[in-house]
C-alpha cells in the first residue's frame, strides 16, 4: 500500500530517531505549489552519463557476446566483469543549463537530492506526466530499497518524436512510498551508497545464471567443482 | 641575432596557441567563468602577435628597424609566449567532469567571507601532488597584463581563483580542509603590509642572534665554489645567502600567517588534510619554501591550546596532533627560521583575530556540530541535513564547521570501526572512506542549494 504524502511527511519528522526516520536532504516543502497527494517530487542532479556509441554496440552484462571466440579458443579469458563505466562519457552541467534529449536517446542522470530510507521503507520512482506527455520517460528500474543511501540514478529517455529539453535542478520525477515488514540492516552493505554520480553498476550473475549461463571461465569453475 | 625565419617562427607558435585558446573557449559547455580567463589569454597572445607580426614586416622591408631592437622584441615576445603557455597548462581543461563542481558554491562563500570580494573558482587536476589556489587576477598584474584582463561574469573586482588538486584525490572532499591554508595566502597578499609591520621586531631580533653563523655560512659557500675568483665566489654566495634568507623572512611568514588563520577555521583537520598531502613525500626532498612540518605541527597545537582548548583538548585529535615527520640535518636558515616563526605568533595572533571570524570560536556550537554530524555519518545521512541557512555567511562557517567535524569522525578509530561494522565494511574500510567522502560532498553541495532556496524566498 503506498502513504499518502502526508504519512510520508510523518515519516520525515525529525522527533523520530534518524536510524528510523525517512530522510531526504535537501528537502524543501514548497507550499507554492500544489502538491501531490501521494508522492513527493523529486529533482534532476548534474550529473549525466551519455552513452559512447562509438565504443560500445550493445549492452552484454551476463557476457553473452564473447562465447563465439571462447568456444574457439578455450585459452582466451573473458573479463571477469564488464567494466560498464567505460561504456560512458560523464558530463556535469550547472544548474540552469539545458539537457537536450533526442529521440530514442538514453542517458543517466541522478537525483540531486539523497534520500536515506529506513529499514521498513520502500519507494519506487515514478515519472511525473507532465513530462511524460512530453515523451520523457524518467526511469526504467524503479525500486529504492530499504536501507539505500545516496542519490537514486534515473534513466532518461525520450520516447517522444522531438527534442526533449530538461536542466539540472528540475522536478522531473516523483517517489511513492510504501511500508515493508522492517528488514534488520545491521551489518548489511546498503545499496548503491555513490552519493552524485549516476552509475550503470555491475551486474554480478545470481548461482542460476551461473549455472544456466554460463562464460568460459564460469564453465572452467563449473567443472572443477565437479 | 634573430632572423626572418626566426621571426615568422615564433609568429607561428603565437597562431598555434591562440587557435587552441580559441577551440577550447568555444567547446560546449564552458563555463563563463572559464570563458573570460580564455578570452584574457587570447587578449595577451594577440598584442603579442601584433608586436611580432610588425616586426617581422619591418625586418622584410628594411625600413626604420634595426637588429637591436629586433632582437630585444623577439626576446620580449618569446618571453611572454612562455608565460602565457605555462599559464594556459595550468588553466586548461578546467571543465573536465571529474571536478567536483558541487562544492565550488561553498568554496566561494568561504572565500567571500574571507576575502571581502565575491569570487569564482576554477580548478585543475593536475598529475602533481600539491595543492594550491592562486588569484589569477594577481597572475595578471604581476605579468604586466593589466589592461589584457577580461572580468569574470559579475564584476571588474571580483576574484577568480585558480585551484590546483591531485587529480587522483578527485573523490577525497577531506583534502579541502587545505583550502583554508591557500586562502590564506589570498589574504596575506592582502594584509602584507600590516603583517610585515607586526613581524619585523621579531623577525630582526633572531635574525641578528643568527648573524655569526649566516657569515660562516656566506664564508664557506665562497670558499667551496672550485676555479671561481673570490670576489666572484663571494658574490654568488652572498646572492645564495640573500635567496635563503629571503624565503624564510617572507616566505616563512607567510606561511605561518597563513597555518595560523587554517587553525582558526578547521583546526587540526588542516594538520590532517596536511599530513595526507605529505604523505609518502621524500625527506631527501624536503621543501623549504615552507617550515618542517614537525615545526608546523607544533606552532599550531600550541596556538591552539592557547586559543581554543576545547578542540586543542579534544582526544580524537590526539594521533594527528602528536604525528612525527622524518627530517633533514637542519642548517642555520632552518633554525633561523624555525626561531622566527615561533617569534611571531603572538602578533600573528592579534591580527588573526581582529580579521578572521573563527567557526571554533563558540565551544557550544563546535560541540553541537560535532554532535551533530557523527549522528548523521552514523546513519549514512548528509551533515548539511541539520545546518540552517539564513545567509552567505552561514554558508562559509557552516563548510568549516562540517570539514572540522568530518575530518574529527574520520581521525576517531571508534568512531570509524564502529562505521564498518554497522555497515559490512569491516573487510574494505575504503567503502567507509568512499561514504564519508560522498556524504561530504553531498553536504558542502547543499549548502549552496539552500542559500539558493533562502535567496528566493
Amino acid at each position: 500500500m503506498s502513504l499518502s504524502r502526508s504519512a510520508v511527511l510523518l515519516r520525515m519528522d525529525r522527533t523520530i530517531p534518524l536510524e528510523r526516520r525517512l530522510v531526504v536532504e535537501p528537502f524543501f516543502d514548497d507550499v507554492t505549489r500544489k502538491a501531490a497527494p501521494a508522492s513527493i517530487d523529486i529533482h534532476l542532479g548534474n550529473r549525466f552519463v551519455f552513452l559512447r556509441r562509438g565504443r560500445s554496440v550493445l549492452q552484454d552484462p551476463l557476457r553473452l557476446s564473447h562465447q563465439g571466440e571462447e568456444m574457439e579458443n578455450p585459452e582466451v579469458e573473458s573479463p571477469e566483469v564488464e567494466n560498464p563505466e567505460a561504456q560512458g562519457t560523464e558530463v556535469f552541467l550547472p544548474f540552469g543549463t539545458p539537457l537536450y534529449l533526442h529521440p530514442g536517446q538514453l542517458v543517466l542522470g541522478t537525483t540531486l537530492e539523497w534520500f536515506r530510507l529506513p529499514g521498513d521503507m520502500r519507494a519506487d520512482v515514478d515519472g511525473r506526466s507532465i513530462w511524460g506527455r512530453r515523451g520523457l520517460i524518467v526511469v526504467t528500474a524503479a525500486a529504492v530499497q530499504p536501507g539505500t543511501a545516496g542519490t537514486i540514478t534515473l534513466e532518461l529517455t525520450n520516447v517522444g518524436e522531438v527534442a526533449v529539453v530538461v536542466s539540472p535542478g528540475a522536478a522531473v520525477a516523483q517517489l511513492v512510498f510504501g511500508q515493508v515488514d522492517t528488514v534488520d540492516l545491521y551489518g548489511r552493505q546498503p545499496p548503491f551508497v555513490v552519493g552524485n554520480r549516476p552509475i550503470f553498476g555491475v551486474y554480478r550473475k545470481s548461482h542460476l545464471e551461473r549455472a544456466l549461463i554460463p562464460d568460459a571461465r564460469e564453465r572452467r569453475i563449473n567443472a572443477a567443482a565437479r | 641575432m634573430a632572423s626572418a625565419w626566426q621571426l615568422e617562427c615564433l609568429e607561428a607558435r603565437i597562431n598555434s596557441l591562440r587557435n587552441e585558446i580559441s577551440r577550447v573557449t568555444e567547446k560546449q559547455p564552458l563555463r563563463a567563468v572559464s570563458r573570460s580567463v580564455y578570452r584574457s589569454f587570447r587578449a595577451v597572445l594577440d598584442e603579442q602577435a601584433k608586436a611580432i607580426g610588425e616586426a617581422r614586416r619591418a625586418f622584410v622591408s628594411g625600413t626604420g628597424s634595426d637588429n637591436d631592437r629586433l632582437d630585444a622584441i623577439y626576446d620580449v615576445v618569446s618571453e611572454q609566449l612562455w608565460k602565457v603557455t605555462e599559464l594556459f597548462q595550468t588553466c586548461d581543461r578546467v571543465d573536465s567532469p571529474r571536478i567536483p563542481f558541487e562544492l565550488l558554491p561553498s568554496l566561494s562563500a568561504v572565500a567571500r567571507a574571507l576575502l571581502g570580494s565575491t569570487a569564482h573558482i576554477l580548478v585543475h587536476l593536475s598529475t602533481e601532488y600539491n595543492y594550491q589556489i592562486q588569484s589569477l587576477r594577481r597572475y595578471f598584474d604581476e605579468r604586466n597584463w593589466h589592461r589584457e584582463w577580461r572580468p569574470p561574469r559579475g564584476g571588474l573586482h571580483d576574484e577568480l581563483l585558480l585551484m590546483v588538486f591531485p587529480s587522483y584525490e578527485v573523490g577525497t572532499t577531506l583534502l579541502h580542509a587545505v583550502a583554508a591554508h591557500e586562502l590564506a595566502h589570498e589574504l596575506a597578499h592582502r594584509k602584507q603590509d600590516e603583517i610585515n609591520r607586526r613581524t619585523m621586531n621579531a623577525i630582526g631580533r633572531v635574525s641578528r642572534e643568527f648573524n655569526d653563523e649566516k657569515v660562516e655560512w656566506v664564508k664557506s659557500v665562497a670558499a667551496s665554489a672550485p676555479g671561481t675568483s673570490s670576489s666572484v665566489g663571494q658574490d654568488r654566495a652572498y646572492e645564495a645567502f640573500k635567496r635563503r634568507n629571503e624565503r624564510i623572512e617572507k616566505g616563512w611568514v607567510r606561511e605561518t600567517f597563513a597555518d595560523l588563520v587554517a587553525a582558526s577555521l578547521v583546526g587540526p583537520a588542516f594538520i590532517g588534510a596536511l599530513d595526507r598531502i605529505s604523505a609518502g613525500a621524500s625527506p631527501a626532498r624536503q621543501d623549504t619554501t615552507h617550515p618542517p612540518l614537525s615545526k608546523r605541527r607544533e606552532i599550531i597545537g600550541t596556538y591552539l591550546k592557547d586559543n581554543y582548548p576545547a578542540v586543542a583538548n579534544d582526544p580524537a585529535w590526539d594521533d594527528v596532533m602528536s604525528g612525527t615527520t622524518p627530517q633533514l640535518p637542519l642548517d642555520v636558515f632552518t633554525r633561523c627560521g624555525m626561531r622566527i616563526c615561533d617569534e611571531i605568533v603572538e602578533p600573528l595572533t592579534e591580527l588573526i583575530t581582529s580579521t578572521v571570524r573563527s567557526p571554533l570560536a563558540d565551544t557550544a556550537e563546535v560541540e553541537a556540530a560535532v554532535g551533530m554530524v557523527t549522528y548523521c555519518i552514523d546513519n549514512l545521512v548528509p551533515p548539511s541535513y541539520n545546518v540552517r541557512i539564513r545567509n552567505d555567511d552561514d554558508v562559509a562557517s557552516a563548510c568549516w564547521l562540517l570539514l572540522y567535524a568530518t575530518w574529527r569522525y574520520r581521525v576517531s578509530k571508534p568512531l570509524f570501526d564502529s562505521l564498518c561494522r554497522r555497515y559490512g565494511w569491516t573487510d574494505d574500510p575504503t567503502a567507509a572512506d568512499t561514504a564519508i567522502n560522498s556524504l561530504l560532498l553531498h553536504s558542502l553541495q547543499n549548502l549552496g542549494v539552500k542559500a539558493s532556496w533562502r535567496r528566493t524566498t
